[in-house]
């Protein structure tokens, strides 16, 4: 499960950095990467 | 607006051009209840406010009194629901006895089936928080038993009750004596 | 009796509506009083004409189960957390970990991110309870709060953000949350639904639709009401010149309190030593800041805030009396008589059906889904059939979701009112964001995810495990492709002419509607062109409901409301 959270963390961290207007490619990278922690320890709090 | 501070008459529209248009799905009700409004309702207000601490207070002191304490805990989250066949009486929905245990609310309870449960504890390893669900019912079969035997619950629920088969063997007796 | 509960359903109806409308102008608490004394009233004089005097003195009991408990218990039990943490220097321990984080390779917009999906993650049974304790801290980003870190548009958008994350978590929350009282039902089938069958459809569609409504504040939001929110930007004198940001310290009680509040999470999450109500081990982590953090028992009294507390209470006996005279059986039976109208059918039905809590928005999600699964259930095998059991789920968890994010936007002491009041907003600014969030995205998602994630073989050896996957993520990328080109040519389209942008707003509210509606046909029914059609209609109806039952503009009587005679 942790696949789809990690793919869709990094989908939602994209847009709200850009949201945020953090445009840069190094914040969008950053968004990203923080969208994916966000995503990975979301699914870790689930039940599998 | 204008220095004077004219109340505008009520139903127009408003003429500054720069209010913009509400955007669908947004909820401003709260715009009716800006403090300058209250003038001609103040006191009921506060008759309302008092109602809705009284109503909050009574649901907390009341299974206080009645010694079935345990009945506040409950989170209402009917994870208990998933008891399902386990329960070997057929209660389907044990959130429901335990709010009507909290507030003695007779119809309710006997409706569900409080009078058939047997108290075997199979719904109680559902819960969330492990509360004794046996002992919360037990305690309102008691209080159950009582008001009818002071006339308080109306016959017309009882006859219900019986002709649904929601009446255990336990109670019967009772309830066949009240209604007769 | 059979016409008391639509008598007062309807008195219910035309009192909320009024009062949106403005032809009563108190606040909606004595409205929802007024409701419950009312609906008591007519059901004492029904119950007395058929079941005589005992009846009706037994009602007072029965309205007075409508009262969930927990849920106010939670929210007073989170402002006394937040108020020791403020009161020790927490949210100061806070920063100086941020700031950390900042410098970490995540960087700031990375810790944002981590920051707004923070709720879910930790998916406590109330969101009130973080929002209360994290609310003031993100406030500290901009201008006024000292960090400075954040522009006036930026705090918008991470507030607005944060606070949608949170008025949602109660919902895959496993400790008394509100996805618990489907999964209850669903028990009845899937043998482990009640270890959260829910939790992933919802984490998943709360994540995307946070991301949807940061961008709806942005785009859309900001652009119309520019004025609405009275935050203030730096100095241009100020932000020309690189700001300086603050040097933060924090008291060594501070780092303690934030230790104990993360571990009172924790403990109530994980629940290592027992099962126990979360109220308890909150509770028992505010005293202990009081011994260990020298704070005062009156630091932790002024976090609280009472009007959510009683609109809460407010809303919970309106619903009590109406369910003690039957007048969410009404509800069911004309949702039901949907069925058999002929461009509705059970798709179109459904579609308006899952919206439902967003169409009535509570301050407490719990108010309306405590009434309303039930009736859900009976559509499936358990009584009318019109579902199978795997059908009934995907519908639940499209349901639920859209019911644990009522009280974002809800005018009555809901949640989301707390984001407002955080960034200095007119109530209902972000208002329009969550619903649309809730509408277009959340509930399509949830019900696309328990399709072909959580209900096929779950197993990463098993062909089909990749197929979904592969599935779920073309519908994730679909579904918020198509609302953020929503958004974005909204936000072109925009001009000075305020008619010209709400027929925009419109347009845009009613196609987000359809487009979720067709989305549930299709994950229900799969495909079925008479169903998606139907449900595109019933997602067209929903959105309309949700959508214009506010007033088009604000009129004179709401002016004379704002400017009306001091007291």
């Amino acid at each position: 499960m942790w696949i789809v959270f990690a793919f869709v963390g990094i989908l939602s961290g994209v847009i709200i950095a850009w949201a945020l207007d953090m445009n840069s490619p190094k914040e969008i990278f950053q968004g990203a990467l923080g969208g994916l922690i966000a995503g990975i320890l979301m699914s870790a709090m689930l039940p599998h | 607006m204008s220095d004077k501070k004219e109340t505008p008459k009520i139903g127009e529209k408003r003429k500054d051009s720069n209010q913009p248009l509400i955007l669908p799905g947004i909820h401003r009700y709260q715009f009716f209840t800006n403090l300058k409004d209250r003038g001609w309702t103040i006191n009921l207000d506060r008759v309302a406010l008092f109602g809705i601490v009284a109503a909050m207070l009574s649901v907390v002191i009341k299974p206080l009194l009645r010694w079935n304490p345990a009945t506040i805990y409950c989170y209402e989250c009917r994870a208990c629901y998933a008891t399902q066949d386990r329960c070997p009486v057929g209660i389907t929905l044990q959130a429901e006895l335990v709010v009507a245990a909290r507030v003695l609310d007779y119809d309710r309870f006997i409706r569900n089936g409080g009078l058939k449960c047997i108290r075997c504890g199979n719904c109680q390893s559902y819960c969330v928080q492990y509360l004794p669900l046996p002992e919360m019912f037990s305690v309102m079969q008691q209080e159950t038993r009582r008001a009818m035997v002071n006339g308080v619950i109306p016959k017309d629920i009882l006859r219900r009750a019986l002709s649904q088969g929601l009446v255990g063997k336990e109670y019967i007796d009772d309830v066949a004596k009240t209604v007769a | 009796m059979e016409y008391l509960g639509y008598i007062n359903l309807g008195i219910f109806l035309a009192l909320m509506l009024s009062t949106l409308f403005g032809y009563i102008r108190t606040p909606v608490q004595t409205v929802l009083v007024i409701s419950t004394i009312l609906c008591l009233i007519v059901g004492a004089i029904f119950k007395y004409a058929a079941y005589g005097i005992d009846a009706v003195l037994l009602m007072p009991n029965e309205f007075l189960g409508g009262i969930i408990l927990h849920p106010i218990t939670a929210l007073l039990t989170g402002l006394f957390l937040a108020g020791g943490l403020k009161a020790s220097g927490g949210f100061d321990a806070l920063k100086v970990l941020l700031r950390f984080l900042r410098r970490s390779p995540i960087g700031l917009v990375g810790t944002l991110v981590i920051l707004i999906n923070l709720p879910v993650i930790s998916s406590l049974p109330c969101g009130r309870i973080l929002a209360a304790a994290l609310l003031p801290l993100l406030f500290t980003f901009g201008f006024e709060g000292g960090l400075g870190i954040l522009t006036k548009s930026q705090l918008i958008v991470l507030i607005g953000a944060f606070t949608r994350n949170a008025m949602g978590s109660c919902g895959p929350s496993p400790i008394g949350g509100v996805g618990q009282i489907a999964e209850g039902f669903l028990g009845s089938f899937f043998a482990t639904a009640s270890d959260g069958i829910l939790r992933a459809p919802q984490a998943f569609s709360l994540m995307l639709g946070t991301a949807v409504v940061a961008l709806f504040l942005k785009l859309i939001s900001q652009k119309i009401y520019p004025n609405d929110v009275s935050l203030r930007e730096a100095p241009d004198a100020m932000a020309a010149q690189k700001f300086a940001e603050p040097e933060i310290k924090a008291p060594i009680e501070g780092y303690l309190a934030l230790v104990i509040f993360v571990i009172s999470l924790l403990t109530a999450i994980f629940q290592p030593l027992g099962k126990m109500p979360v109220q308890s081990v909150l509770v028992a982590g505010a005293l202990l800041m009081v011994i260990v953090c020298r704070i005062r028992l009156n630091d932790l009294l002024e976090g609280i805030i009472l009007l959510p507390v009683t609109a809460m209470a407010a809303g919970f006996l309106a619903a009590g009396a109406l369910a003690a005279t039957d007048g969410f059986k009404a509800l069911g039976q004309i949702l039901n008589s949907l069925v058999g109208v002929q461009f509705l059918g059970v798709a179109g039905m459904l579609a308006i059906f899952v919206q439902f809590q967003t169409i009535l928005p509570l301050s407490c999600a719990r108010i309306l889904t405590a009434a309303l699964v039930p009736v859900l259930y009976l559509f499936g095998p358990a009584q009318f059939d019109f579902l199978n059991w795997s059908q009934l789920a995907i519908v639940m968890a499209a349901y639920i979701i859209n019911a644990t994010t009522s009280c974002g936007p809800s005018p009555l002491g809901g949640g989301g009112m707390m984001g407002e009041g955080t960034m200095r907003a007119e109530t209902g600014f972000i208002k329009g964001a969550y619903t649309f969030a809730s509408m277009a995205i959340m509930a399509p998602m949830a019900a696309i995810f328990m399709k072909f994630l959580n209900l096929s073989i779950f197993q990463p050896s098993d062909p089909r495990f990749l197929q979904d996957i592969k599935m779920i993520a073309a519908f994730a990328i679909l579904i918020a492709g198509v609302n953020i080109l929503l958004l974005v040519a909204g936000s072109k389209l925009f001009n000075k002419e305020s008619p010209n942008n709400y027929y925009i707003q419109v347009f845009g509210f009613l196609l987000g509607g359809s487009i979720s509606g067709a989305i549930l046909a299709f994950a229900v029914f799969e495909i079925d062109a008479v169903k998606i059609a139907q449900g595109a209609v019933g997602g067209f109806i929903a959105a309309a409901l949700i959508g214009f039952m506010v007033p088009r503009s604000l009129s004179k009587r709401m002016t004379s409301t704002l400017s009306g005679p001091e007291l």
